[in-house]
């Protein structure tokens, strides 16, 4: 969507104009859900956080002060969106793990990436059928992890997401650069297996 | 090293080779290094750019449409209902507290008539209980006055011109003790001096006969 008419949509959604926010749904529900899944691994928690996030921007875009750079004020939202769903995925497991329970939404969200985490090796095994690419991604640390897919869904610039991470502008790009080359070279023995 | 790999460093020295036939003097290997890394996190961006991802599939963008519209019906319910609440409720509360506020005052008289109390060892449930309104009122104005920054600068200032007049009072009343002293002097002068002179005159008279 270009720059006048994202200006546009968004001051509808400002007045609670619901066919704003559907042309916002049309525009940004791709990046975002790749976003999303990209960091889950998974298809239900990707949908459930796509929902949240708009369920949000209903409530919070009269926050937004037009600057041009919606993505990367939604993607921030996003962002911290799946830090929330983490942190309280990892308290349920806690939770779960001290009540000896087999807690259904525990056992799920357990899966998910823990985006503070360093140790790429912490991730339990899925059971569902992920693409090649997917599970290269969840080899990768968190950080680098983290720091690529921003990049990519959002295309933020790496500024931008030093800021969101919190990190220096130096570590966010050692990451993306470090990252993205282990990434393809994880593809590219997967595919060297699979031949 | 696969070929897929091989073909990316191919493309980053073919990259780096095109800028330096086009430059007149070489960077230093350092900054060539650099320019090299941006270089292939570029091609390697370029790469993921191309690979799918995954979408929402329709059932769920219906999903969420409705759910943005609930929201927004929410949101939009949520401050009619406040505004027609408050538009009964404001004028009746106001109304409310006005006829409290006379009770109150005629309850409590004036400031100054009644003896205010030392909170500092009461418990303050009782304490409300047993102080008028008012002088709660006065004590919680005085705690505001103390508390605030802006107040504590001004009641500072406050303090240091009171001691200055202070201290100016003290230098006149200096002055008025010794005009008082000089005063008190003349009198006695005068409540003395005539006699010494007519003494003194009848003295040098006599003298002077003699």
């Amino acid at each position: 969507m270009e720059a006048e008419r994202i200006a546009e949509v968004i001051a509808r959604a400002q007045q609670r104009d619901p066919g704003a926010f559907d042309a916002l749904i049309e525009a940004y529900s791709d990046r975002l859900y790749g976003y999303f899944y990209r960091l889950t691994g998974r298809r239900d928690d990707a949908d459930d956080l796509l929902q949240d996030l708009f369920v949000r921007l209903v409530r919070r875009i009269g926050e937004y002060q037009h600057d041009g750079r919606f993505d990367a004020w939604l993607f921030r939202i996003a962002t911290n969106l799946v830090r929330d769903r983490v942190r309280r995925a990892r308290r349920a497991r806690t939770t779960a793990l001290d009540q000896d329970e087999g807690d259904e939404e525990a056992g799920l969200l357990a899966r998910l990436p823990d985006p503070s985490a360093e140790d790429p090796g912490e991730l339990a095994p899925r059971s569902e059928q992920v693409d090649r690419l997917q599970g290269a991604i969840e080899r990768l640390s968190a950080g680098e992890r983290e720091v690529i897919v921003l990049r990519h869904f959002s295309q933020m610039s790496f500024r931008e997401i030093a800021d969101v991470m919190g990190t220096p502008l130096g570590t966010a790009l050692a990451r993306a650069h470090r990252g993205l080359s282990r990434l393809r070279e994880l593809m590219n023995d997967e595919e060297a297996r699979e031949s | 090293m696969n070929q897929d790999l091989r073909q990316l460093e191919n493309e980053v020295e073919a990259m780096l080779a095109t800028w330096s036939d086009s430059l007149d003097v070489l960077p230093p290997p350092g900054t060539w290094e650099c320019l090299g890394v941006a270089v292939r996190r570029e091609l390697n961006e370029v790469w993921l750019d191309d690979q799918a991802s995954p979408t929402p599939d329709s059932a769920t963008l219906a999903r969420i449409r409705q759910a943005v519209r609930t929201e927004l019906n929410r949101v939009s319910n949520g401050w009619a209902g406040t505004f027609r609440r408050w538009r009964v409720r404001l004028p009746v509360a106001a109304a409310a507290a006005i006829v409290i506020g006379m009770v109150l005052l005629h309850q409590a008289g004036w400031p100054g008539s009644r003896p205010t109390s030392n909170t500092a060892d009461r418990d303050s449930r009782s304490y409300a209980l047993s102080v008028d309104p008012l002088t709660l009122f006065v004590e919680a104005a005085n705690n505001v006055w103390a508390g605030d920054p802006l107040t504590a600068a001004i009641d500072t200032d406050l303090e240091s011109l009171e001691e200055g007049l202070g201290r100016a009072r003290t230098a006149n009343d200096g002055v008025q003790d010794a005009l008082d002293d000089i005063d008190e002097r003349i009198d006695d002068l005068f409540e003395s001096g005539p006699i010494d002179v007519l003494g003194r005159l009848e003295n040098t008279q006599a003298g002077a006969v003699g």
